[in-house]
């Protein structure tokens, strides 16, 4: 293959794997916290997307105002909604599952009737192409890319540097214990489903202007987010970040040499193979 | 009256009843949401028995998508009797089950969920790919055959020609002896020493195995039934409806099935019974609001997982409890007690 | 030779020595006792002979069979039976059917004598509701056959866990914390049970106990372990003696204190 040709498909899965890093980052904050696989994760994606189509397309608000908008309003519709629902069932893993893909249902169907079935579109933001060297970038995808990047880091930092993440990172390592140091688990449980929906919701605001916004925009993307946090581990942070970039390649690498259906179907062979050989995933512990 | 006695009498006074039904009425819209509220118990019996290993499969209805592709395949493609072909797209949906089963259901929880949802899409795609022309892709195969006629002493049963005036009679009469083997196969299971491990397998895995139960082999066992009886349905499914696609049986589909059984109640086999009933009737009951028929289910779901875990079967008992409760309170405060 | 015979057995967590080269060695018919301060590797040790967990190295030997790293209900199948610390039990189902999900491996399931019913199974079925009986009888619980496991008293709650475990028909009993968190009422109740089984059905136990009276009036022979390694070995009455295990409690407590 030529140099050109596989720096473009390089870029293609870097810009592809920041935005699964961003959701499946939320899923797994989520996991790691709450101990609940959220199967209507890709819905918070989908009111991301909508709220940003609301606010930035229709009411003329500022884009980048817009996203900040759309992540606060979907994190306190997460809040309320691990308040009534997840929260009850936090000592019943297998009522919380069956409740998220209640979930996916109630949202979507409630999408269907509130947005309509028609496909929106948002107007590109910024237009135009850069071009280094024989490879080609959209300047918007660029600026999707650096701002996932932005929420990635900032994630990060919050985790890391501020006092309410470090009280998170520990009920995530060992609940009783935290619980014993006076964190409260109720809120650390509410802030993380808030904060992992809340990226969802950004990731689907970032999405909206490159593609079609509908009421079942979030069922492949929460997919791929499956198969990122299984290869990056269940619960752990830097494995989705690793995970989101290498499915990004594989899907971008794929896509252009076997077609979108085998790639796809690549994606979720590994999700298998992985769950099947080496369920803590490939950066995981045992 | 005794409870055991009166089902006794009941349950073949209720199997007479839906024999005669293509006699009743030769109305094929009717027919049709019966032999659907068949597959449906089906399916959700199926469930269920998984379920009470404490395993959530989230990829049920791609068994019956396999069912359904390896019976018409081996229909359409490789000129095999449907009679011979129903029951092996039962076998490949089980070994198929059995294959990723064994693998995965040792981990609890979570990771099965995944992996069977993964499974249903990556089945899914597998047929979209269509490798050799096979499976015809997104658009599917059509004009799929009915069953072949059946001889007995010279009657001729033609499933186009139907029976008693009704057209689809004898689809009918497939899926209810379908369903009423499902059920008593699950009901058996449910009643045995072996219905016994699986749910004792759900409360408290490590213990079980300490007193020497292969778990394993029982969670597989549980699987691959279920997926069996998934599979004759599926494949008697794409020969009812002549059509089959990768949308024929999806994810949403076994949402559905879920629905059927936590809603109905996973605590006897009655549940998802009751479950498939209700959520069959649900739609043609909103026909003219079909808009907020997944809102309306979707809800059903999240009040039963919140407030009514044993789900609608245990419902009388909550009642009585509650009732038993009130009066004990009454009693108390008119100093009877 | 002994019943169980476990020669440099070690388990390690990542790089954290829980049992480091222990030998052990339990003769037909007797209770042994095993202590040793908290983290001492006891509950360690009855996962990996019970094969929950696989050991990092050693060797196993199990009326004469090498039960090294087999599955745990393999090795129940053999005769090794165990009991769990917490009260683990199965508890939506009714006392009497917790004793006979016990009887598993010796109650010969056909699957398809199962679904069919056939009289063959009804009996066998039958006999094995005696059997259940009788072991709920000798644990003292058989009035309560029909309650559910979640509603009994902490003290038949163990109790049950034993009875669960003799229905597996042991020749090794392995208790964990028979009587730990008990009244002196139920400790009691509890160990006479456990000396009226062992009379009664001839078993061999041993038993990990935090009650160090307990222990003492149970076991015929104690090992003390600490930090994974035995440090003592004897009759309670040595055992209690000992300056080095009297050291290994006081220090583990002016630690905890």
């Amino acid at each position: 293959m030529d140099a050109t040709l596989f720096f473009q498909t390089l870029v293609n899965g870097l810009q592809l794997g920041v935005v699964f890093v961003l959701i499946a980052l939320g899923l797994t904050l989520v996991f790691s916290i709450m101990h609940i696989i959220n199967f209507a994760h890709g819905e918070f994606y989908m009111l991301g997307g909508y709220a940003l189509f609301y606010f930035f397309a229709q009411f003329g608000v500022n884009y980048f105002v817009a996203i900040v908008i759309s992540m606060l309003l979907v994190g306190l519709i997460a809040v309320l909604i691990e308040r009534g629902v997840f929260r009850p069932l936090r000592d019943f893993p297998l009522r919380a599952l069956v409740a998220s893909l209640a979930l996916v249902m109630l949202l979507q169907g409630a999408g269907l009737l509130g947005f309509g079935p028609e496909d929106r579109g948002v107007p590109a933001v910024v237009t135009g192409t850069l071009a280094l060297g024989g490879t080609i970038f959209a300047k918007e995808r660029l600026m999707v890319m650096g701002i996932a990047g932005l929420l990635v880091v900032l994630l990060y930092l919050f985790l890391h540097r501020m006092k309410l993440g470090w009280a998170m990172r520990a009920v995530a390592q060992e609940k009783e214990a935290a619980a014993l140091q006076g964190i409260s688990v109720n809120r650390t449980s509410a802030i993380a489903f808030g904060l992992g929906c809340a990226l969802a919701a950004g990731a689907g605001a970032l999405a909206a202007p490159m593609f079609y916004i509908h009421p079942f925009m979030g069922s492949m993307p929460v997919m791929k987010a499956f198969v990122v946090i299984i290869l990056g581990g269940l619960g752990s942070i830097p494995g989705a970040v690793a995970g989101g970039l290498i499915l990004g390649l594989v899907e971008s690498f794929g896509t252009t040499f076997a077609g979108g259906v085998v790639s796809s179907m690549l994606s979720f062979l590994i999700l298998i193979l992985v769950l099947i050989i080496r369920p803590t995933g490939l950066f995981g512990h045992e | 009256m005794n409870k055991a006695i009166a089902i006794r009498l009941l349950l073949p006074a209720l199997i007479v009843v839906l024999a005669l039904v293509p006699i009743i009425t030769d109305d094929p819209y009717y027919t049709h949401i019966l032999i659907m509220i068949c597959l449906s118990i089906v399916f959700a019996v199926g469930l269920r028995m998984i379920l009470t290993t404490g395993q959530l499969s989230i990829g049920h209805a791609a068994f019956g998508a396999i069912g359904a592709y390896t019976c018409t395949l081996l229909v359409m493609k490789a000129d095999f009797n449907f009679w011979l072909a129903l029951p092996l797209a039962g076998v490949v949906a089980a070994i198929v089950a059995v294959l990723v089963g064994y693998p995965t259901l040792r981990i609890k929880g979570a990771y099965f969920a995944i992996l069977t949802f993964a499974l249903g899409e990556l089945i899914r795609l597998v047929f979209v790919a269509n490798w050799g022309g096979l499976t015809g892709g997104n658009v599917g195969i059509m004009g799929i055959p009915a069953p072949s006629a059946i001889h007995i002493g010279g009657r001729v049963l033609d499933f186009d020609a139907g029976v008693f005036g009704n057209i689809r009679g004898y689809y009918y009469y497939l899926a209810l002896l379908l369903m009423l083997i499902a059920v008593w196969v699950m009901h058996r299971f449910d009643r045995s020493r072996v219905g016994m491990t699986f749910r004792a397998i759900a409360q408290a895995d490590l213990l079980a195995e300490c007193v020497g139960i292969n778990i394993m082999r029982y969670k597989v066992l549980a699987f691959a039934v279920a997926c069996f009886f998934a599979g004759l349905a599926g494949g008697m499914l794409s020969s009812y409806i002549h059509y089959l696609s990768p949308v024929s049986l999806t994810f949403h589909d076994s949402i559905y099935f879920i629905m059927f059984a936590v809603v109905g109640g996973v605590g006897t086999i009655s549940g998802p019974i009751i479950g498939a009933l209700l959520f069959t009737a649900l739609p043609e009951a909103l026909r003219g609001a079909k808009q907020w028929e997944p809102i309306i289910a979707a809800s059903l779901l999240l009040l039963a997982v919140l407030f009514l875990p044993g789900g609608l079967v245990s419902l009388p008992q909550r009642i009585k409890a509650r009732f038993e409760a009130i009066r004990g309170k009454e009693a108390i405060e008119h100093g009877v007690a | 030779m002994a019943l169980l015979e476990i020669t440099k057995l070690s388990k390690h967590f990542g790089g954290l020595a829980a049992v480091s080269e222990l030998d052990l060695q339990v003769e037909e018919g007797e209770i042994l006792g095993l202590i040793g301060p908290n983290g001492a590797g006891k509950t360690t040790l009855f996962n990996v002979i019970s094969g929950v967990y696989r050991p990092t190295s050693g060797k196993i030997i199990f009326n004469g069979e090498d039960i090294t790293g087999l599955k745990p209900s393999m090795i129940a199948k053999k005769g090794l039976v165990r009991t769990f610390q917490a009260t683990t039990l199965f508890d939506e189902f009714t006392v009497l059917a917790n004793v006979l999900i016990g009887f598993h491996p010796h109650a010969g399931i056909a699957i398809w004598g199962a679904l069919v019913g056939t009289p063959a199974t009804r009996q066998r079925e039958a006999a094995l509701v005696q059997q259940a009986m009788e072991i709920l009888d000798l644990m003292g619980i058989a009035h309560l056959k029909d309650e559910l496991a979640t509603s009994l008293p902490h003290g038949h709650q163990r109790c049950l866990g034993i009875a669960i475990a003799m229905a597996a028909n042991p020749k090794l009993l392995l208790l964990d914390e028979p009587v730990t968190g008990m009244s002196r009422e139920e400790t009691a109740m509890v160990m006479a049970t456990i000396r009226k089984i062992r009379e009664q059905k001839g078993l061999t136990i041993i038993v990990v106990e935090h009650n160090m009276r307990a222990a003492m009036g149970l076991s015929d022979r104690m090992v003390v372990l600490n930090y994974g390694r035995k440090i003592a070995e004897g009759s309670p009455q040595e055992i209690s003696e000992n300056p080095e295990v009297i050291e290994a409690y006081l220090g583990a407590e002016r630690y905890a204190a």
